[in-house]
Formats: structure tokens, C-alpha cells, sequence
């Protein structure tokens, strides 16, 4: 059961990581391009947009695996003292609420990115080529699904024996 | 309340006669109806706003053009480059004479327009000398993304547009990264590129306006006793903010003028040019952005005298 | 009722530790509920991010940092450093001041600098027997440096928004800048490590040209950076892919630290994982940002303000006490946009300067992204170094103070700022 979990995380860490280097070089390549398009008097129109949108879908890609390490910046007190206390247990449980509640939060904004894209498609205008706003605002519900799968994964993971919770 | 998505910020003229608007108002309709005006981009840009509009947070905004264009591709048959040139007066009576033809759109589009404004003329700021229009060309010229028309007119004269986000173009004039803008004269001083550029020219590239739109829905929730009401208001301010902004162009051109600014002047052979581009545009633009009809419409009021 | 329930229920997620990006959007989903408005506003919100101004340079310049960080890089700046000023007590620290300053000034936004620079300056300051204490300290109010020097956007911005000349206004931020640099300064000599053994105190040039010929590369950087931006070549936030890609070739192709293929994924994915970080909390502060606005919330605290305020100095303290809460909560753009325009009339009414206000204004705004429990800097740091949030508030304190001190002197003394328009 837990090996399953443990691919599936696997795989979802891969992704991310592919994505992610194909994202950062395209930004670089991209947004370089566009400065020495420049120097000969072109000008690339959709370069501005679409490394923009890359940077966008790179903050959800970056949470995922910020998820995975159990990296996320939060006001780690309560943690931080029942660790020092050496209470494990307490600090599991405090783990798998953090996880619950933020797939609880997760699922909510998900909710709203829906709505907001729902609204969107209707009124869809084109940023770049060819792509309407309707499908580009759907990186928000599809970036915030991936960060819900990943932390179900994490919480699942948690249960392992032996293994400490991963925030 | 009525929330209404403003991008001007608060202590300008613009500002000021809206507050006022929402107060007469408040007190003609004893209090039922309420504008809750968020200034300065407060909402966001003006994309931001309509986003906002449609899902149902905001119910109104103050849009320019390119927004309105949006709503109803119609009202932008009035901004087609070099379609008033100099003649601001005619350009106003063509836009009033507009306005119950793009009404009709709007409604349409779910969207009741309480007031119609003139922004005014858009002129080039440079910082080489240009002698007529085809030398625009050499120039790099920063440009407002997601336009057709800006896009159409960068197309058709072929000229070379970057992008920047607003608060980068300042810097960038005085670097050199970009060598030329475009706004109304408001807007030159607004974003202060005149301590930045050597000459303005005065070929006015396009006539711009503005609305002040609400959502269908909220105006129903209107009695007609009010609505009535809301829209003689609306109607006054309309009158009122227009002049405002007339004063305050011709106050920025001549503050312009104060400066070290130069104005290139074109010789009158260049209206020919500007009629061949307008041409080419509209070509492009007819069936696309605004209708065969709207342009139709156009045309029969430029013809009256 | 149920709303001091929910607040009360958000804090105690908070303190648990639930990431802040969730706990920000979970404060901004509940509370547009509350107050009847359409959840998906959020998710607009996050939206908005995609047209920030400065949203490119965030993970390029970050990604650079990880390049610099993880390469061998700080070692050979370190030694330049110590060539070239291991004889001046804190020479080093102050160097590591004036690069965050310069950084900053291009980035605008906190954050960047310590997500960027951060991981750099570290090694070299540890290395060079400074206290963690003190680097930490550092780097995480190095986010607060350099806002005041030109070409900072935020003073552009803040120039746009207030109908302020913005070159008076980068005329004016440049003493309060130095003295800003100053105070921390003298802070950075007096923490200075006393060398002792081998290590020499004292400036030999042969040393130093070796040292540069090694690190020139590096060292040039600031250097190919300003000539591109005032040679007109690229943008402030175009400078971000100029340094990304500069960086990418010296250490892959010049020096070849760096293997294209075994290294550069993993930089990759780890200054991603921090951006990811960092520009989700971001998204999810303009979606809670959003809901003060909406229900103009800084508009009612200054109604209710204004009648406790008498004079120009119970104003500008109150000021200062409102911007350090702003600080922490808004990101710098949103607050200038939302506050500016409400401060204006009431310091016109005092009798503050429009220039000296966007300077305490400016100044202000940063340090709030240093102060305790939730100012953002802290946090950065905290995911940055790896280090529980509350070190970071030990070693952030005697910064903060120092800079409160700097913040009283420039709100206090306005000749500071105003001086060249006298
Ligand atoms: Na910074
Ligand atoms: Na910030």
C-alpha cells in the first residue's frame, strides 16, 4: 500500500521537476531573446505574456514540490515546541491537522478558481497566440489540484511507520 | 451599495467631480442609491475591474476605450486613428450624436452606460526629432499590450512596439530602451514623461474616450423614480467632468509647452498619409472590432456639417 | 459571533504551523463569505499576479542566486573580499550591505534579495567568522536596504500614484538611503570577527589582483548590470534574465562548477521550490489584500485615526506605527497604491512634505517586512536558512531596532531629504 503511495509521490515529484526545468530554461531563453530582438529593431509580441504565464505556472509547480519537502513558510511555534519536547506523537497529529485543514483550504480554492474560470471562458479574449484568457486562467484550479494531490500524498505518506510527518 | 471600479486616482479633477456625482446621488435619492467609488486602481487595473464585474464583486466601472471595447467593440469605431485629427469639437458632437446607437449595445451586453467622456486627443512624445509619419518607424515605441488597436496601427505602419508594464516606461525613456509613448496630454503629465522627452507631436494619432458603465442588473435594482434621478445626474456630470478634462489637456499642453518640449509639426500634406493608414485600418478592423453599421454610423454624422 | 470564531480558528491553525499561503487565503475565502461576496475573487486575485510588474525578475534573479550559492562562487568572492578589505573591521559585512542595497534597489520588492543574494552572502559571512546570529540578522534585513535608491520602482510607482516628481523624489531617498547604510554599518564593525593566527589584517595587492583575476567574472557583474540598464540596453526588470543568463554561462560554461546535466535540474527545482513558496504566499496576500480593500478597511482605520491626531508629530508617529502593520501585511505595490492615496490629504494638512512623506513612507514600508510575528522577510529567511521562524526573530530584533533608530531620524529630521530642494 504505502510502496503504491510512495510511486505515485515519486512520479508526482518527477513531473513537477520536468516541468519546472522546461519552464525556467524557456523563461531564460525566452525573455533573452526578446532583449536581443530588440538590438535589431524586432519586436516579439508574445514573449512578454507567455513568460509570464510560465513564471505563473512555475509558483504552482515550485509549491508542489515546496509541499514535498515540507518546506512551506508558516509560523512554525507550536511545532517547533512540541518537537524540542521530544513529543512525536503531538507532532504528528499536529502534521496531519496542518495537512487536513490545508486540503480542506485547498479544495475551497479550488472551488473559487473553477467559478473564476467558469466566468472567464465565457468572456474569453486572446493573450497570445491564439490562446483565450478562459484557458489560461484555468492554470489556477489545474496548479491548485496538483498542490492538493501532492499534499494528499504527503498525508498519506504520513501514516507509514517509523516515518515522521513531513511538515 | 453600487461598487464602482475607478482608475484615477484620488485628488485629480477626474476624481473629484465622481465623488461629487456620487454624493448629489446619494442625497437626490434619499440614501437608495449608493456609489461606492474605489479610486487609483485600488480594484486593479481596468481589466482587473470588468474581471470583477463579471464575477460579481463590483457592479460598475469607469472604463477608457480599450476596456469599453470589451463590452461593446462598437464605441471603438470612435478611436480609429486619425479619424478627428485636430477637431476636437467635431469629435465631441460625433460622440454625443454616437451615443444612443452604442447604448443600444451595451444593453445588449448587460451593461446600462450612465455617462459617455472625451479623454481627449493622443499624442506622440519622442525623444529624436521625427519629420513626418513614416519616420515614426525608426523609432522604438513603448505600447500598451492586448489593443487591437494599438496592434492594428503598429501593423499597418509597420512600426516597432515594446511592451513594458506602466511604471517601467519612465525609466525606460530616459535609458533609451524605448524612444517613444503615446497618451493624452493628462495622462504625459500623469506618468511625468514630460521630464523625460525632448519633443511632442502634434498630430493627434486618435480620439479617446471613456464611460461609466454599470451592470444591467444593478440598475434594476433601481425604482424608476430613481433611475430617472441617477441618470439626470449622471447626465450633468457628464457635461461637467467633459469640460474638466478639456481644461485640464489644454492646462497639460501648455505645461508641456512651458517646458523645454519641442512640437514637431507635420506639413499638411501628411493628413493625406494619416488617411491612407486610417483606410488600411478600418479594413482590418471593420467586422472584427466594431460593425459594418457602427462604421456606417460614423461616417453619416462625420458628413454633417 | 461565528466571525471571532473563524478568526480565532484561522490564528490557531497559524500558530500550528499550516503554511502561510494557506492560512492568508483561508482568512481572505472566509471573509468575502462573511461578507457576501463571490469566493472566486480570490482566485481573480491570483490572477492579478501574472501582471505584476516585477513578477520575472522573482525567479530569475532567484534562480541566479542558486547559481552563484551552489557553484564556487563564494569562495572566490570571499577571497576578493578579504583581499580587498579584510583589513577594515566589517569591511566584509558592509560590502555584503552595499551588493543587498543594489540588489534591492533593481528588485523592489523584499524577498528577492534575500532569496537571492541570501544564500551567497551566508557562506561567506559564516566563513569569515561572523555569529549566525548576525548573518541571519543580516540577510534578512538586507530586504529593507536600497528601496531608496534610484532606479527603485517602488519609488516610481509611489511618485505616479502621489503626483510627486520622481526624480526629486530618487534625489531625495538618497541621504535617508545612506543613512540607513550607515547605522547598519557601524552595527556590522562592531560585530566584526577578530582575526586571528595567520590570517593577515593587512592589504597586499598581489593577493587582491589574484584574487580579482579569479572572481572577475563575478565581481564584473554589478558592473554589466548598470552599463546595460542606463546604456538603455534592457529594463530593470529585464536586467533579471541579463543576470540569470550572465550567471548561467560563467558558471556552466566558464568555470564549469556546474554540470548542465547534474546540477542544473536540482538548482532548478530547488529555487523553484522556494519561489513556488514565496510567490504563492504573494498571491494568496493580494486575495486577503483584496478584501480590505473591498471592504476599505485602511480608509476606516484612518477615519477613526484622524481624530486622535493633532499635530504633524502625533500624525507621523501614527504613521510609522500604521505603515510597520502594512509592512507586514500588504506587498509593496498593493500598499502604495491602497494607502498613498489616504495619507496624502491628512500629511497635507500637517504640513509634511509630499517628498519627505514618500521617504518615511518608503522606509517604513520595508521595515514592516522585518517586524515580528508575521513580517514576510522573516519568513523568507526562515525557508531560506532552514531555521525555525523564532531564531529568525532573535536574530532580526537588534536589526530592527537599529533601523527604527534610522526610520526616527529620517522622519524626524526632514532637512535629510529635503535639503537639495531648499
Ligand atoms: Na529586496
Ligand atoms: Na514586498
Amino acid at each position: 500500500m504505502f510502496s503504491l503511495v510512495k510511486k505515485c509521490d515519486n512520479i508526482v515529484e518527477k513531473i513537477a521537476t520536468w516541468l519546472l526545468v522546461i519552464c525556467v530554461m524557456s523563461m531564460l531563453i525566452f525573455s533573452s531573446l526578446s532583449i536581443v530582438a530588440r538590438w535589431f529593431h524586432h519586436n516579439i509580441t508574445w514573449i512578454d505574456p507567455f513568460v509570464r504565464h510560465l513564471v505563473f505556472i512555475g509558483t504552482f509547480l515550485g509549491g508542489v514540490v515546496a509541499t514535498g519537502k515540507g518546506t512551506h513558510i508558516g509560523i512554525d511555534i507550536v511545532g517547533k515546541f512540541v518537537e524540542s519536547k521530544g513529543w512525536h506523537s503531538a507532532k504528528t497529529a499536529i502534521s496531519r491537522i496542518i495537512m487536513v485543514s490545508s486540503m480542506f483550504v485547498l479544495l475551497w480554492l479550488i472551488k473559487s478558481g473553477v467559478d473564476f474560470t467558469r466566468v472567464e471562458m465565457e468572456f474569453s479574449k486572446e493573450e497570445f497566440w491564439g490562446i483565450g484568457s478562459g484557458y489560461l486562467v484555468m492554470i489556477i484550479p489545474i496548479g491548485l489540484a496538483f498542490l492538493l494531490v501532492r499534499f494528499f500524498l504527503v498525508f498519506l505518506l504520513s501514516f507509514e511507520a517509523k516515518k515522521e510527518g513531513a511538515l | 451599495a453600487i461598487k464602482v471600479g475607478v482608475l484615477a486616482p484620488e485628488g485629480t479633477g477626474w476624481a473629484k467631480n465622481i465623488k461629487k456625482m456620487a454624493t448629489e446621488i446619494k442625497d437626490a435619492t434619499k440614501g437608495n442609491v449608493e456609489l461606492k467609488i474605489y479610486y487609483g486602481g485600488s480594484q486593479g487595473d481596468e481589466q482587473d475591474v470588468l474581471r470583477k464585474i463579471r464575477i460579481g464583486q463590483l457592479q460598475g466601472g469607469i472604463f477608457t476605450g480599450k476596456t469599453l471595447g470589451e463590452i461593446n467593440g462598437d464605441v471603438r469605431v470612435m478611436e480609429v486613428p486619425f479619424t478627428f485629427n485636430h477637431d476636437r469639437v467635431k469629435a465631441l458632437k460625433t460622440l454625443e450624436a454616437m451615443t444612443p446607437f452604442f447604448n443600444q449595445k451595451f444593453e445588449q451586453n448587460k451593461f446600462k452606460n450612465l455617462a459617455t467622456f472625451e479623454i481627449g486627443h493622443v499624442y506622440f512624445v519622442t525623444q529624436k526629432k521625427v519629420q513626418d509619419l513614416n519616420s515614426i518607424k525608426s523609432l522604438k515605441i513603448w505600447t500598451w499590450d492586448g489593443d487591437p488597436i494599438v496592434a492594428t496601427l503598429f501593423e499597418s505602419m509597420n512600426l516597432i512596439g515594446v511592451p513594458l508594464a506602466l511604471p517601467d516606461v519612465l525609466a525606460s525613456l530616459s535609458t533609451g530602451v524605448v524612444e517613444a509613448a503615446y497618451a493624452p496630454p493628462i495622462g504625459i503629465i500623469a506618468l511625468q514623461w514630460n521630464t523625460k522627452v525632448k519633443y511632442i507631436v502634434d498630430f493627434p494619432i486618435s480620439y479617446s474616450i471613456g464611460a461609466f458603465v454599470i451592470t444591467n442588473s444593478a440598475w434594476a435594482n433601481i425604482s424608476p423614480a430613481d433611475q430617472k434621478i441617477v441618470s439626470d445626474i449622471a447626465k450633468k456630470y457628464e457635461k461637467e467632468i467633459n469640460s474638466g478634462n478639456a481644461k485640464d489637456n489644454d492646462d497639460a499642453m501648455a505645461a508641456i509647452k512651458s517646458q523645454k518640449i519641442e512640437f514637431v509639426k507635420f506639413s499638411d500634406s501628411e493628413i493625406k498619409v494619416a488617411q491612407g493608414y486610417r483606410a488600411t485600418m478600418i479594413k482590418k478592423l471593420t467586422g472584427k472590432l466594431f460593425s459594418a453599421e457602427a462604421l456606417k454610423k460614423l461616417e453619416a454624422e462625420m458628413a454633417k456639417k | 459571533m461565528t466571525g471571532t470564531v473563524a478568526a480565532l480558528g484561522i490564528v490557531f491553525l497559524a500558530i500550528l504551523g499550516t503554511p502561510l499561503f494557506i492560512i492568508m487565503s483561508l482568512a481572505a475565502l472566509v471573509a468575502f463569505t462573511f461578507s457576501g461576496v463571490e469566493v472566486s475573487a480570490v482566485a481573480q486575485e491570483f490572477y492579478r499576479i501574472s501582471s505584476a510588474p516585477t513578477l520575472m525578475t522573482i525567479p530569475l534573479f532567484t534562480f541566479a542566486g542558486y547559481l552563484m550559492a551552489e557553484s564556487k562562487s563564494p569562495q572566490r568572492l570571499l577571497k576578493l573580499a578579504e583581499t580587498g578589505l579584510g583589513w577594515l573591521p566589517g569591511g566584509i559585512s558592509i560590502v555584503a550591505l552595499v551588493v543587498c542595497a543594489f540588489f534591492t534597489a533593481f528588485t523592489g520588492a523584499s524577498g528577492v534579495t534575500i532569496i537571492a543574494l541570501g544564500g551567497l552572502i551566508y557562506p561567506i559571512l559564516m566563513r569569515d567568522g561572523y555569529s549566525e546570529k548576525y548573518t541571519l540578522g543580516m540577510i534578512t534585513a538586507s530586504g529593507s536596504l536600497g528601496l531608496l535608491f534610484p532606479p527603485s520602482l517602488p519609488i516610481i510607482l509611489y511618485g505616479m500614484v502621489a503626483k510627486v516628481d520622481i526624480d526629486k523624489l530618487f534625489k531625495a531617498g538618497i541621504v535617508p538611503g545612506i543613512v540607513i547604510m550607515v547605522v547598519l554599518s557601524f552595527w556590522a564593525v562592531y560585530n566584526s570577527p577578530k582575526h586571528t593566527g595567520e590570517k593577515t589584517n593587512k592589504f597586499i595587492l598581489k593577493d587582491f589582483v589574484a584574487a580579482l583575476k579569479e572572481a572577475w567574472l563575478e565581481a564584473l557583474l554589478p558592473v554589466a548590470v548598470l552599463v546595460g540598464i542606463y546604456g538603455g540596453i534592457v529594463t530593470v526588470t529585464e536586467a533579471a534574465a541579463f543576470t540569470a543568463l550572465y550567471i548561467f554561462i560563467v558558471e556552466v560554461f566558464i568555470y564549469k562548477d556546474l554540470d548542465l546535466f547534474k546540477d542544473i535540474p536540482r538548482v532548478i527545482v530547488d529555487s523553484m521550490s522556494l519561489v513556488g513558496g514565496i510567490l504563492l504566499i504573494l498571491c494568496c496576500a493580494l486575495g486577503f489584500t483584496n478584501f480590505l480593500v473591498d471592504e476599505e478597511v485602511p480608509l476606516k482605520i484612518f477615519a477613526l485615526m484622524k481624530e486622535f491626531l493633532h499635530d504633524k508629530y502625533s500624525f507621523l508617529l501614527f504613521l510609522n506605527i500604521f505603515l510597520l502593520i502594512v509592512g507586514c501585511l500588504m506587498d509593496i505595490f498593493s500598499a502604495i497604491i491602497v494607502v498613498v492615496p489616504l495619507i496624502i490629504p491628512i500629511a497635507n494638512d500637517f504640513g509634511v512634505d509630499p517628498i519627505h512623506l514618500a521617504i518615511i513612507f518608503l522606509a517604513n514600508l520595508e521595515i514592516g517586512y522585518l517586524t515580528p510575528p508575521v513580517g514576510i522577510n522573516l519568513f523568507i529567511g526562515s525557508f531560506r536558512f532552514n531555521k525555525p521562524i523564532t531564531t529568525l526573530y532573535r536574530a532580526s530584533v537588534p536589526f530592527l531596532v537599529l533601523l527604527i533608530i534610522a526610520l526616527i531620524i529620517i522622519t524626524y529630521v526632514p532637512s535629510l531629504s529635503l535639503f537639495w530642494f531648499k
